[in-house]
């Protein structure tokens, strides 16, 4: 407590009542309500422009948070995508070329797909057999035969 | 209705959630935030500057300060402190930059002396000399008496408030309340 003779305690002070009614005397009323909400409406007006640049700043920002994790997944998936479908593709386009290679040495040498197709069907060939010849067989085989190709 | 909900008495965690989304850009959150502090700020505001378009354009100001500032502000910490302590750093600058507006004179009912014109008369010279102790003192020892006595602060809030120690609150409370009671002296 502060005492009268001027020196300052270390504990809390005790509260005088009588020097807050004078200080509240003094100080006159609180504002009232209407002047309260006039400038409750001033501030919001003037805090407008702050808020749209906040509420903008904070859109790119989730944008950005996400955009780097978006970026991730998609170089992710394109990266499986080609080798998933680029073995795939590659796969069979060498099968489909070899077999009709091999059906076209058969025939002689004539390397032009039509005439392929024209003489298997023309040889009384299955529908199998000539789908087999120009985008090679639907058996597994072909991985195995570009395996061991690759191996060789 | 502004003002009313004091941030005394509001929940914590409310100014919490409300300084979130004033982070965002709500508006409505903002607006929310104004409301709970605006009485008390005017009231602070009046006290530091003496009059009241003073006080309200420092409260502006410092709303607005506080809201180009909140992205710093770290939320595991009370708002009300924060931005008080903004509030009255600001209306001291204020203070020290450029003139005032003059005070206007305050009326409020004194507590002292009668109803004859003796008493008046000595009522009116002692809300004088009262008044000219309040206004004389400085800023921070004005606003230190008046959270203490009037707003019921402890002195550890008004530390927190106004970016000091206790010790130096409780000096600041003493000196204060010495000129204060030597105006009241006579009359007591």
């Amino acid at each position: 407590m502060n005492d009268e003779r001027g020196v300052v305690s270390l504990s809390e002070p005790e509260r005088d009542a009588q020097l807050a009614r004078a200080i509240r005397a003094a100080e006159g009323p609180p504002p009232s309500m209407a002047r309260l909400e006039l400038l409750r409406a001033r501030i919001a007006a003037a805090a407008v422009a702050a808020l749209d640049s906040r509420r903008e700043r904070a859109w790119w920002e989730w944008m950005a948070r996400w955009a780097r994790a978006e970026v991730s997944l998609a170089v992710a998936a394109t990266f499986l995508a080609a080798v998933i479908g680029g073995a795939t593709t590659i796969g069979r386009g060498e099968i489909a070329v070899d077999s009709v290679v091999g059906v076209a040495n058969q025939a002689g040498g004539v390397s032009r797909l039509d005439s392929v197709a024209t003489r298997a069907v023309a040889a009384g060939s299955s529908s199998d057999q000539v789908m087999n010849a120009l985008v090679g067989p639907a058996s597994g085989e072909w991985l195995l035969t570009v395996a061991l190709r690759v191996e060789r | 209705m502004v003002g009313s909900p004091a941030s005394d008495d509001a929940p914590l965690q409310d100014d919490r959630e409300l300084v979130e989304r004033v982070k965002q850009g709500d508006a409505a959150a903002y607006d929310n935030l104004v409301r709970r502090h605006l009485a008390r700020a005017t009231i602070v505001a009046r006290r530091l500057l003496g009059n009241a378009e003073d006080a309200e354009d420092l409260v502006q100001e410092a709303f607005i300060r506080a809201l180009d500032r909140i992205s710093t502000f770290d939320n595991s910490r009370a708002f009300a402190p924060w931005f008080f302590r903004l509030l009255i750093n600001t209306g001291i600058n204020a203070r020290k930059a450029r003139a005032l507006r003059a005070a206007e004179p305050e009326r409020g009912d004194f507590p002292w002396g009668g109803a004859n014109p003796h008493e008046l008369a000595e009522r009116e010279e002692l809300r004088e000399r009262f008044l000219a102790a309040l206004t004389s003192l400085p800023p921070r020892q004005r606003l230190v008496v008046s959270m203490f006595e009037v707003d019921g602060l402890s002195t550890a809030e008004i530390a927190e408030a106004l970016g000091i120690s206790c010790e130096t609150v409780r000096w600041h409370h003493h000196q204060a309340r010495q000129a204060l009671r030597l105006a009241l002296a006579a009359f007591r």
